[in-house]
């Protein structure tokens, strides 16, 4: 089968990409998803928060999906149940599905929106026994929410990222006790609302410089042992405790998930996990883009739509007429506490240029200051930057002539 | 009233039960886990070890030898997929180069035809991956690398088709040797077995199994060994090893068969026998000792940490042959290259015995087919003949629902059952996205619950209740 734009993943990103692919004039547009329904991972957050910018409502997941799946255009084409085993250099994308079976869609344009998975205990070096009870947060919060199923009943959280937290609030409604949150870093990793909301208004008690050391017990876990870390991020083994409990949750972060992305030879960035893109969400491969969580971890779901748009009418435009951005290329070099930047291409351009910063720690009072021919561009000052919440920045065009240099850092006072 | 047991059910229990099924005679294997594979064949190196590291004239390198030359029609006949990779000994420094000489004249003695110490030049040809430090290898294409605990299930299903009867979770407790000369075998749940003749693959257990029927002539140690698991793809093309020490081969950095690698073994000797823990100091030895082999190791693709448990015995050599205790025999102490030595061991054994074989039996099984690795046109094929194939259930991996289905209907009770049979939840995301959807599949296909299917049997339960309900009593 041949088409103008295939768009893999009917997430938040891939749907608006695929409406936006669809109003640009692309012909026939066809959006892949490996369930049996649309909206990815929202489906299991039934928490609010969602829909804030598209809507101006406190919306959960399964709303705003709802919402977005309901305006999507009638023309495009969705694929559900349908798993893509490989998208090749070609842009022909292989396909399985029970309704097709073996499936081949030639595509002239491919929009990458898989989304991304959780850092698994055995990614994480947590040292002890291998036994049941040990799930990542968006595994505890998926049989809990489809399939109906609590995982444990006394719990601890190792992590801050958003999903723990907001599982932490979670298993308390489900009547599981969480003993404890802990955090290794001085400092949370999610939005400062959900530990406001979901872990101080609970009275959960949140251990931050605090590791998990040891994870005990032969067949299910019976507990863990943790310890506190010094300003030096070493271990103080001789005030190690164990906290006996069921069921240990990671909230450890994500990782895009970019397998199919690297087999389509599209080239990756370290720092973000996903593809090296410019500010129209073009990869090294011609045709082929990428939006929302594959390309790097978002904080909230409404931040993802402006990106899939651009990756929706990028993917049009070369599918119709074979435009691309061509012009000559800066690389932003991230640079002193700068984790890293979205995009990290920059096409030379006259119009404003938005980029997203991620610190790779908290930096209280901070600034952000951008450097092009060691001259500066742009110098910021902020009260605070914390590395679960990126800032975006604008950038004029017309200064940008040659590479970036990102400089994040502390200001005196 | 068997003829012969066998007390468990890991690689060397299963290669004596192959053969032994294949005899007219009654025959049971008696497994304490809820599945095979479970203690040392489940967590080791996987190598066919070509045979240059033990020393000569000792049990360990006649069978490590003759076991490596049996692992062709083995694999060919049990389906089960094997490399001969060939292996490399690093040497960094002069010394080094002593002992790989050492090393070289010991494998001539054992048996190898096919030894050789190359150098700097041939050695970044085979592997450009490695730290350009090293001077010299010790080179034997025979070795190679297998999937052990595959290895492990196939031996099982091979002498199931013929007959042998497998009891799990069937915990020795107890032997009496009556006076009419058969032995009487209670398991901790008061379960009773009769049999002729026993041979006692029990592992690191095999001493307790012994001084059961008064037999104390050797001891088991449990040395651990950690590993860190990687995924996709591999910087090294065969198992690399260091200089050996005296605790073992060191650390070595391979490929697995199903293309991931890992790092390991350390070596540690421990009291609890079952302590399967991973320690940050073992780790970290890990890491400090890979590195002499390959500089910068992708971390970030880091996918598990596990242990396995060496059975080492109070001899230095395997414990084969029958006991002091009539028609007690012993198949214990089998360390390193015990896995490689598997095929030897178990023909030896068997040459014990002189029964008749049965007028038919099979000698070829299957494995599950693997929907990842077959041809675009055997995929549409295997989708028309199952739809269950075309719903992929571990993401990545890509194992099907069907996969999964076979592997329960082979006998997989457990989620890591399932596992090491379809290598489903071994991927990147270490089941985090399909052990719910595998979880439903069991439920279904097995007739029970969720909250009663558990990771590896005993109280290693997943799901602990409904929401809002009670299950588990914590």
């Amino acid at each position: 089968m041949k088409v103008d734009v295939c768009i893999i993943g009917g997430g938040p990103a891939g749907i608006e990409a695929a409406k936006e692919a669809k109003s640009s004039g692309a012909n026939k547009v066809v959006l892949i998803e490996r369930e049996k329904v649309l909206g990815g991972i929202l489906n299991q957050c039934i928490h609010t928060g969602f829909g804030q910018r598209l809507y101006n409502e406190e919306l959960s997941g399964p709303e705003y999906a709802q919402k977005i799946i309901n305006e999507i255009d009638k023309e495009i084409e969705i694929f559900y149940g349908t798993y893509v085993l490989s998208v090749d250099s070609n842009l022909l994308v292989t396909a399985v599905s029970e309704e097709h079976g073996l499936l081949e869609i030639q595509a002239k344009a491919v929009v990458l929106a898989q989304g991304c998975r959780e850092k698994p205990r055995g990614a994480l070096d947590i040292a002890g026994t291998r036994p049941s009870g040990i799930f990542t947060a968006g595994t505890a919060q998926r049989l809990l929410k489809l399939n109906g199923k609590l995982v444990g009943k006394n719990i601890v959280i190792m992590g801050t990222y958003d999903l723990g937290l907001i599982m932490a609030r979670r298993f308390t409604y489900e009547g599981a006790k969480v003993k404890m949150v802990v955090e290794s870093r001085p400092y949370y990793m999610g939005l400062s609302k959900n530990v406001a909301e979901c872990i101080n208004d609970l009275n959960i008690p949140m251990l931050l410089s605090t590791k998990v050391i040891e994870v005990l017990g032969k067949e299910r876990l019976t507990g863990v042992k943790i310890a506190p870390i010094d300003e030096n991020g070493n271990v103080i083994y001789e005030k190690a405790q164990i906290v006996e409990c069921d069921t240990l949750i990671l909230a450890a972060g994500l990782v895009p998930e970019n397998e199919i992305t690297q087999n389509a030879g599209v080239k990756l960035n370290f720092a973000s996990g996903g593809a090296i893109t410019d500010q129209y969400c073009q990869t090294s491969v011609k045709g082929i883009y990428a939006c929302g969580n594959v390309l790097y971890v978002h904080d909230l779901a409404d931040y993802v739509t402006d990106e899939a748009r651009i990756a929706g009418l990028g993917a049009a435009k070369y599918a119709i007429n074979g435009y691309y951005h061509n012009e000559p290329i800066f690389k932003v070099i991230s640079k002193q506490d700068t984790k890293y930047t979205m995009p990290n291409l920059i096409r030379k351009t006259d119009d404003n240029v938005k980029l997203y910063v991620r610190v790779n720690k908290k930096l209280k009072p901070a600034f952000i200051c951008v450097k092009c021919n060691d001259k500066v561009i742009y110098h910021k000052n902020f009260n605070i930057l914390i590395h679960g919440e990126m800032q975006p920045i604008i950038l004029n065009g017309r200064d940008i002539k040659g590479d970036l240099e990102i400089i994040c850092g502390e200001r005196n006072e | 009233m068997y003829e012969i047991a066998i007390i468990g059910a890991g690689v060397i229990g299963c290669s004596i039960a192959r053969i032994l099924a294949e005899y007219d005679i009654k025959l049971a294997v008696l497994e304490a886990n809820i599945d095979v594979a479970m203690g040392a064949t489940g967590a080791n190196s996987g190598i066919l070890h070509a045979g240059h590291d033990c020393e000569t004239g000792t049990l360990m390198a006649k069978f490590n030898y003759e076991g490596n030359i049996m692992f062709d029609q083995i694999c060919e006949e049990l389906d089960v997929p094997m490399a001969r990779c060939g292996s490399l000994v690093l040497a960094f420094n002069q010394e080094d180069v002593n002992q790989l000489e050492i090393l070289k004249i010991r494998g001539i003695n054992n048996g190898l035809k096919k030894i050789q110490i190359i150098g700097q030049q041939k050695l970044y040809e085979l592997e450009p991956s490695i730290n350009k430090d090293a001077i010299a290898a010790l080179w034997t294409p025979t070795a190679g690398i297998i999937n052990p605990y595959e290895l492990n299930v196939a031996l099982m299903e091979i002498s199931q088709l013929n007959g042998a009867k497998y009891y799990f979770e069937f915990c020795v407790s107890d032997i009496k040797k009556s006076n009419n000369d058969f032995f009487e075998i209670t398991s901790s749940s008061g379960q009773t077995i009769k049999a002729k003749k026993i041979i006692n693959c029990a592992g690191v257990f095999a001493d307790k199994i012994a001084k059961m029927v008064g037999d104390d002539s050797f001891s088991i140690t449990a040395r651990r060994g950690e590993y860190i698991i990687f995924d996709r793809p591999t910087p090294v093309n065969r198992p690399i090893f260091q200089v050996p020490t005296k605790m073992g081969k060191g650390v070595l950095v391979s490929p697995t068969i199903d293309g991931n690698f890992f790092i390991g073994p350390t070596a540690q000797n421990i009291e609890d026998k079952l302590d399967k823990s991973t320690t940050t100091e073992g780790i970290n030895v890990l890491k400090s000792s890979a590195q002499k082999i390959i500089k910068d190791l992708p971390y970030n693709r880091q996918i598990g940490s596990f242990s396995g448990i060496r059975a080492i015995p109070s001899t230095g050599d395997f414990i084969l042959g029958e006991s002091k205790i009539k028609n007690f025999y012993n198949a214990a102490g089998i360390c390193s290259p015990g896995l490689t030595s598997a095929p030897a061991i178990a023909k030896y054994i068997c040459s014990l015995f002189d029964y008749k074989k049965k007028k038919t039996y099979s000698t070829r099984r299957k494995r599950i087919i693997n929907f990842k690795s077959a041809s675009n046109q055997e995929k549409i094929e295997l989708i028309r003949k199952d739809k269950r194939y075309s719903n992929i259930v571990c993401r990545c991996e890509v194992i099907t629902e069907a996969e999964i289905i076979e592997a329960v209907r082979r006998g997989a009770r457990t989620v890591d059952g399932v596992k090491r049979r379809t290598r489903a939840t071994m991927g990147r995301c270490q089941g985090s996205f399909c052990t719910p959807k595998i979880l439903e599949i069991m439920s279904r296909e097995l007739g029970v619950k969720v909250e009663k299917i558990t990771k590896f049997g005993g109280n290693s339960y997943i799901i602990d209740s409904d929401v809002r309900g009670d299950l588990h009593e914590s």
